[in-house]
């Protein structure tokens, strides 16, 4: 029971990286290596807002979420943009800036973990476990806001430009689709999810300049097992991948919970390299 | 109506289109004929914006050249490329209201629906459709609808009866026919050359890159050289 409960957890702060981190691909055909840094700079704009700007917790973490994908649209028209014609390019400016972003964060905090309040505190019980009622809440939030993007990209008017470039960039511009306003727009999308993740989910983990690496290397994992650019493949992947490592945490150890992911890309990539829900292969 | 002047376009560095001269009067059909290679797409594309262009290029006096090609279906052109280019996975129907993407009346683009679906009745039978289930014939339809829908001055058909079986080309070029009875102009580049005459008040050969000859579609087709060279028949 617990393994199910803390499963879904762990499996919705995956999906809601790893949407974000396929959904550029997607749409921009960008591998963003700054994905991870989008989740730091959300968990430091909160601790900043709450500890040192006095906040509430709540307004806090809304302008966090709103200040990274700021950060996303600056990231995109400042340094993606001139360099979009190249794909090893856009690869290694965004590893750049998440480097400088860790960089920047050790430099003006130190290295050492900080925490955040969470939104709610509190335990809940759930099918007979006792959750803290921020696990909870995170796993609500993050249902309702893949739900939001799924609905704002099947149903509204800039939902159907997102897919129509996705899926032949040059046709979308002759019927009059402004790409580089729809690429701007998806990666603060994009930015938004990791810091939504980052916000619900640092109050149980923490806050450190080093705390995108591992969310980057799961998003990466869980979008080749799901197959880049597929959103349900992501969503399906995160599950797989959140539901094993919490069984593997339980019931092994929680240092082989860490191996599962790469030895799920390992067995992906030489099995069904376009993964599970992919169209084609990536690589 | 469309005024090129002086039009070179290239791919990165290697020029395709030297100094081309074009013009498409209200309600004409122009056919832009001649063998591959000589540069009729990268010509069309320039008009469309996706290949760097120099020169004017004017639609109703309007300068275009140098403005993106997300503005061009504003001034009022309707870009219909080689191979359709559909959003493949997208409905019939999605395909045709991202057609109208740049236009904010929503009343004119229902009615414009409407008139897409009365030019081509079975896209209205397929409109729930996905694109990639449909026919090669019912996909240049959509893809000619997807143009419609823009409500063009202009309509640009780059090589579309390209694979599509003869009786949905015929229903095809009655299309094309309605469409400028509508009161759009059309420019038109196309293989099959007797079809295209069919339709065609003017006519203008390209070769490697030039304009080579321009005239009305009697005047060309009683030259036998021409005939000969251009047409095979």
């Amino acid at each position: 029971m617990e393994v199910i409960v803390l499963g879904a957890v762990t499996s919705s702060v995956y999906a809601l990286l790893a949407v974000g981190f396929t959904l550029i691909f997607g749409v921009a055909r960008i591998i963003n290596l700054a994905h991870g840094a989008f989740y730091a700079v959300a968990g430091y704009a909160a601790y900043i807002l709450i500890n040192l700007g006095g906040w509430p917790v709540l307004p806090a973490m809304l302008a966090a979420v709103l200040i990274t994908a700021l950060f996303g649209v600056a990231v995109d028209r400042v340094f993606v943009r001139p360099l979009r014609h190249s794909h090893m390019a856009v690869l290694m400016i965004t590893l750049a800036i998440s480097m400088a972003v860790e960089q920047g964060l050790t430099v003006a905090f130190l290295g050492e973990a900080r925490s955040l309040p969470p939104l709610i505190d509190g335990k809940v019980s759930v099918l007979g476990v006792d959750v803290a009622a921020q696990r909870l809440l995170t796993l609500l939030v993050s249902v309702v806001l893949i739900g939001a993007l799924w609905l704002f990209i099947q149903r509204s008017r800039l939902g159907a430009a997102i897919l129509a470039i996705s899926q032949d960039p040059e046709a979308a511009e002759y019927v009059g689709i402004p790409a580089e306003r729809i690429f701007a727009l998806v990666m603060g999308l994009s930015a938004a999810l990791a810091a939504s993740a980052s916000v619900l989910a640092s109050p149980f983990l923490s806050v450190q300049p080093s705390m995108g690496l591992l969310p980057m290397v799961k998003a990466f994992c869980i979008v080749i097992i799901g197959g880049l650019g597929s959103i349900p493949g992501s969503i399906l992947a995160a599950c797989l991948l959140g539901f094993t490592e919490t069984f593997v945490a339980f019931h092994i150890s929680s240092t082989w919970s860490e191996v599962i992911s790469v030895a799920a890309v390992f067995a992906m990539l030489a099995l069904r390299p376009a993964g599970l829900l992919g169209k084609r292969e990536a690589f | 109506m469309l005024d090129l002047h002086g039009v070179s376009a290239a791919y990165g560095k290697a020029e395709v289109v030297h100094g081309v001269d074009l013009h498409v009067g209200p309600g004409e059909v122009v056919s832009l004929l001649g063998p591959n290679g000589a540069g009729k797409t990268t010509l069309l594309k320039a008009i469309a914006g996706t290949v760097t262009a120099r020169g004017s290029i004017r639609l109703d006096g309007q300068e275009m050249c140098g403005q993106p090609a997300h503005f061009r279906p504003r001034f009022g052109v309707g870009h219909c490329p080689e191979g359709r280019r559909l959003f493949a996975e997208l409905s019939v129907l999605n395909n045709l209201r991202l057609g109208a993407f740049s236009r904010r009346d929503a009343a004119g683009v229902e009615e414009d629906l409407e008139r897409v679906f009365g030019l081509f009745p079975r896209l209205r039978e397929r409109a729930g459709q996905r694109v990639s289930t449909l026919s090669g014939g019912e996909q240049q339809m959509a893809a000619v609808g997807r143009a419609m829908m823009s409500r063009p001055k202009l309509l640009v058909l780059d090589e579309p009866s390209v694979g599509i079986a003869q009786r949905l080309k015929n229903l095809l070029f009655q299309a094309v026919r309605e469409i400028c009875r509508q009161g759009v102009s059309i420019l038109l580049v196309e293989q099959d050359v007797r079809a295209a005459l069919a339709v065609s008040d003017r006519v203008y050969l390209m070769e490697s890159g030039r304009i080579a000859r321009e005239g009305t579609r009697e005047a060309l087709s009683a030259d036998d050289g021409i005939r000969r060279a251009y047409f095979g028949m």
